[in-house]
């Protein structure tokens, strides 16, 4: 068997394991009270007040119609072992729309790109709080302006405006593929997890982290529900 | 009982036995010597060896992972471009170039001579002329012979231009080629850097030969006639991995260090190291190289952090050293603890007393407070720095009837009623909001102190205060700490009437539940007030007091300038049973100062609630009280630029400074109840570089009061209290600050900077489209109807007399590497402008535009001073 041969069938098992990986699935569902959304006062830039036709609200606690958890993270935390994953080279996007950070939550891969855009005629600028990544403070004076940002270590951070101090928006920083934010019906879906033992983990800003154990069997996913309660 | 003689003569007898017996043992004797020299002598053979199949498989893996993210497709092509590049030098193309150069070189040269030749006959020929026109009759053979060289020099000149050209185009053509190969060449050479590097270090490792590694200090230590004596220092024979960052996780002795910076700046290849560690540097065996194997070696290795006592060698005036946090912080324990005050302690003479001044504790609390306090301080505040000194309910007495004695005869009164109610809620409020709780711990709010780390605080602590002074007391000390007391370190925080007295009425909340017994007192008694001064004069509380009567009392105990070298010998153990080492004595003593009493020894040292990690400290900084000094050129000089830092130091270390402000890599503790960096009090290592002198002296002197409009930082609730500095202390923190940041004082007119004409209208239009004023207000007011994020930075109208030009130009390049966790964004990340059209692109021209820019902001129309 020559080296390519080799190579070729090393390929074949690597296909082969991930052939027998499932999803796992789940739900955050949100019971208690919610405090009421605080509407955000945009008066210090006309040019955000402006934008928006409507009152707006803090994206803090969002809890959906059918009683879900919007913007949580969820992740797997533990059971990857020492498995190394390349990054996409898709880059994900994060924008300043409106004097709001879109997404408000937002998982991405270490070594995946993320281009921060302003698409507003105003003034931002990132601050990043990270702790374990090198903090970043970037202004960008004019609409349409781009950043591009790398993270070299996983951790969950916070990201401000300093100008409009009511924008706020967090960024989860994973060493693998498995992530995933709720939206607004409060699922999620880690897809294609090597059949094992795993312990997924549920971030949310307000509410904090729960982890829950869960097993991928080597055919067929598993199904993780978490349950957030208001005070 | 006498046997028999053997019959056989001496001659005849045989003793070859005995002697092949002991020429065995002689053998065997030899052979162990050489053994014994060869192989059990010399255990650190054994050592290299297995530091060598270490190294070599930690410095292999290095470079098979080289060899991994070696681009092998790129190495293929170029070397393979090389060895075209190469080929291509032997195309005929090639060939008939280099022969066509060697030949017109060779051409050339022969030219150059006919040249030369014609000149020298030219040369002849003009002289002869020459001399025959001087002669008065000139010479037309000459005249000819002169013009028939200068027209044969000519045309050597034109085949000389000619075949240069000729082989400069084919020297071009050469150089095209070797050009190509020495940019292959490099390439590869790039590509493979880090194969190479390994792979000369996987050589250099294997084939290492097994040597004893020395260093000689020639002149660092002195013998007893204070002539140079040699320290030869073989540890790296051993710890050979020291400089190698592959060894970092490996066990020792084959382990990098941990502090490569440090030993960037102390060269062991030059320093050695026993200079810091200590040790018997000539030893080989790690017993007696590290001490425990030889008792009488008088440096065993320092273990922990004992090795910290080593920087006092050479920089022992120094509070600070970046670099050496757990040295610098031992230091501030001595200086917090107020040890000098009965210590002698070198370069800590002139400090002021710890302790606040009792001249007139009558009018500021009751008797009976004082007494129990006198008795056992921890028992009202078990985090004050005032130690226990275990005095008797007699004594106690004693010493609070001379101190109520002596200070109720001070004249000093408050006016009764002058505190007339307050809010509360209100007070509650601003003493957690103005700063109070940086130096102050009030019941469950300790996390200032927490964050510390220390077991001790660093002012009062407010849990009872209510039980201590009356509401009166309170509301004049806060609105004047000084009126009571000139010399306390509490600065005011210039609250108003009203705030005053909504703090004292909080304050006054804040009672003893407890209820101790009363003693009834006997305090007037003439004898017992004068067994009150001795006692006070014997356990020399005037150390740390101001006490009348006692103002030029000498320190009660032992200077500790060499105690680090005292003997184990000169330590009275009393009647416990831990070991007899230098370090187990001191540790118990700072335990508890009295361990070592026994019924025929008294000890007077009060006793210290030093936490373990203090404890550690204290003994480190004792440990390196000593008079061994390496030769001069080894010790950092102490010249007037280190003076003038420690002097500032030393009043930063007094008012506190580090408590609010991150200084030297010190303190901000009160970042523990400031949840957001951006609105701790700021960073102010690079004060001297950024602020102005004048404007720096203005604002120590009279700090800004929060809400006026010269306040810098508005959206700051802690306030920068006013220290009332005298205008020496500003001078030498203004110099403190200077030395830190490498500048000098020096006068320098602020006012004349002038902006560039050219920059300045760029200056304006970049800040406007930056939006800078989105956040700094820059006067003009607003319009009217102009909504404004105006406290989110401070006011540029005020940056022209507070900051330094050079400083603007550093602080827009990267804001945050100035003032970590500033909320100014940096408009150039990595250098680079986003405006591509403005300047050319060139962001160091664009913000020095708008440095001019922004220090024309705050200039009123030209004064006179700058017009004249």
């Amino acid at each position: 068997m020559n080296c390519r041969s080799v190579a070729v069938a090393a390929l074949l098992i690597a296909c082969a394991g991930v052939a027998t990986a499932g999803d796992v699935t789940g739900k955050v569902s949100f019971s208690g009270n919610a405090p009421k959304p605080a509407r955000i006062m945009m008066n210090a830039d006309p040019v955000c007040v402006k934008q928006h036709k409507t009152p707006v609200v803090g994206e803090e606690v969002v809890v959906n119609p059918n009683g879900t958890l919007k913007n949580v993270l969820i992740y797997v935390k533990e059971g990857l072992g020492s498995r190394k994953f390349d990054p996409p080279a898709a880059k994900l996007e994060f924008e300043q729309k409106g004097c709001q950070y879109t997404p408000h939550v937002l998982g991405i891969q270490v070594g995946q790109e993320l281009e921060i855009v302003n698409g507003d005629p105003t003034l931002h600028n990132v601050h990043s709080l990270s702790k374990e990544n090198a903090q970043f403070n970037v202004a960008q004076p004019k609409q349409g302006m781009k950043l591009t940002k790398k993270f070299d270590k996983p951790e969950v951070f916070k990201v401000k405006c300093e100008v409009h101090t009511w924008m706020s928006a967090y960024i989860g920083v994973f060493s693998h593929p498995y992530f995933a934010v709720t939206a607004d019906d409060g699922s999620f879906r880690l897809k294609n997890l090597p059949a094992g033992d795993y312990t997924i983990e549920a971030w949310h800003e307000k509410y904090g982290t729960q982890t829950m154990k869960v097993k991928v069997a080597a055919s067929g996913g598993a199904t993780a529900d978490f349950k957030y309660e208001g005070k | 009982m006498f046997t028999k003689r053997s019959p056989r003569p001496i001659e005849e007898r045989n003793y070859s036995v005995y002697y092949i017996v002991f020429a065995g043992f002689l053998f065997l004797g030899t052979m162990w010597a050489v053994v014994d020299e060869v192989v059990t002598r010399r255990p650190w053979k054994d050592v290299q060896k297995d530091y060598q199949v270490l190294a070599t498989r930690k410095m292999s893996e290095q470079y098979d992972q080289a060899v991994a993210e070696l681009d092998s497709s790129a190495l293929v092509e170029l070397s393979a471009r090389l060895a075209a590049s190469q080929d291509s030098m032997s195309s005929p193309v090639y060939a008939a170039a280099l022969a066509g150069y060697d030949g017109v070189r060779e051409s050339l040269a022969k030219e150059n001579r006919r040249y030369q030749f014609a000149k020298s006959r030219g040369d002849e020929a003009y002289y002869f002329y020459k001399k025959s026109l001087h002669e008065g009759e000139e010479n037309p053979k000459e005249k000819e012979r002169l013009a028939g060289d200068e027209s044969e020099m000519a045309s050597h000149q034109a085949a000389i231009s000619t075949l240069e050209k000729e082989r400069d185009s084919l020297l071009a053509v050469l150089n095209r080629y070797r050009a190509e190969v020495r940019k292959n060449q490099s390439a590869l050479t790039d590509l493979r850097k880090k194969t190479d590097k390994w792979d000369a270090k996987v050589k250099k490792a294997e084939g290492a030969p097994i040597e004893i590694k020395q260093v000689m200090l020639v002149d660092y230590d002195k013998n007893p006639f204070n002539d140079a004596k040699a320290r030869i220092d073989r540890c790296q024979t051993c710890h050979q991995g020291w400089n190698e960052d592959v060894m970092e996780d490996v066990p020792q002795p084959y382990r990098r260090h941990p502090l490569p910076a440090l030993l960037a700046l102390h060269k062991p290849e030059i320093m050695g190291c026993t200079t810091c560690h200590r040790g018997q540097g000539t030893a080989l065996t790690a017993a007696t190289a590290h001490g425990e194997g030889d008792p009488f070696w008088e440096n065993p290795l320092l273990k922990g952090i004992d090795v910290w006592a080593s920087c006092t060698t050479c920089h022992e005036n120094q509070s600070h050293l970046d670099g050496a946090p757990v040295y610098s912080s031992a230091r501030r324990t001595i200086i917090e603890s107020g040890c000098f005050g009965c210590h002698e302690i070198k370069g800590y003479t002139d400090l002021q007393r710890i302790g606040p001044e009792l001249g007139k504790i009558a009018h500021k609390t009751d008797p009976q407070w004082i007494f129990r306090w006198v008795r056992n301080p921890k028992e009202y505040n078990p985090h004050t720095r005032m130690p226990n000194f275990r005095f008797s309910d007699d004594q106690a007495e004693a010493i609070t009837a001379y101190l109520v004695d002596v200070s109720s005869r001070a004249p000093f009164t408050i006016a009764h009623g002058a505190y007339a109610g307050g809010n509360a809620a209100k007070g509650k409020e601003l003493v957690e909001s103005v700063g109070c709780l940086a130096c102050h711990s009030i019941g469950e709010q300790t996390k200032v102190r927490e964050l510390r780390g220390s077991s001790y605080d660093m002012a009062p602590e407010l849990t009872r205060v209510g039980s201590k002074v009356t509401p009166d007391w309170i509301y004049d000390w806060v609105r004047n700490p000084r009126h009571y007391n000139p010399t306390t370190k509490m600065p005011n925080l210039r609250l108003t009437d009203g705030e005053a007295r909504d703090v004292t009425s909080y304050l006054s909340t804040l009672k003893d539940g407890r209820a101790p017994g009363e003693k009834i007192l006997d305090l007037g008694t003439a004898a017992t007030i004068k067994r009150g001064e001795g006692l006070i004069r014997e356990y020399g509380c005037s150390g740390c007091h101001l006490i009348p009567g006692m103002e030029k009392e000498s320190r009660v105990s032992v200077s500790l300038s060499n105690f680090g070298r005292k003997r184990v010998e000169e330590m009275d153990f009393g009647d416990t049973k831990i070991p007899h080492t230098w370090q187990e004595w001191v540790s118990a003593k700072l335990k508890n100062s009295r361990a070592f009493q026994t019924d025929r020894i008294v000890q007077k040292m009060p006793v210290f609630s030093f936490s373990d990690d203090e404890i550690a400290r204290v003994r480190l900084f004792l440990l390196s009280q000593t008079k061994d000094q390496p030769d001069a050129r080894y010790i950092q000089a102490f010249d007037a630029k280190q003076q003038q830092i420690e002097t500032g130091r030393k009043i930063a270390y007094q008012y506190n400074c580090q408590q609010c402000h991150q200084l030297e890599n010190e303190g901000r503790f009160i970042s523990a109840i400031i949840d957001d960096p951006a609105f701790l009090p700021p960073i102010i290592t690079g004060e001297g570089k950024k602020v102005q002198e004048p404007w720096l002296h203005d604002f120590l002197k009279n700090p800004s009061v929060a809400g006026s409009p010269n306040t810098i930082r508005p959206w700051l609730k802690t306030r920068m209290p006013t220290f009332s500095l005298t205008d020496a202390e500003i001078s030498a923190l203004t110099k403190y600050f200077l030395g830190l940041s490498n500048q000098e004082l020096e006068l320098r007119d602020y006012r004349a900077f002038q902006p560039d004409p050219v920059l300045l209208p760029v200056g304006k239009s970049i800040f406007t489209d930056f939006q800078c004023i989105k956040c700094h207000p820059s006067g003009p007011p607003p319009r009217p109807g102009e909504a404004t994020t105006s406290d989110l930075a401070p006011n540029l109208t005020k940056a022209r007399d507070r900051l330094k030009p050079e400083w603007i130009v550093e602080w827009l390049a990267d804001p945050n590497k100035l003032q970590e966790g500033t909320r100014m964004p940096t408009f150039f990340p990595d250098g680079q402008s986003p405006l591509p059209d403005v300047l050319g692109g060139d962001a160091r021209r664009q913000i020095t535009a708008i440095r001019d820019y922004v220090v024309s902001i705050g200039q009123p129309a030209r004064s006179q001073v700058s017009t004249r």
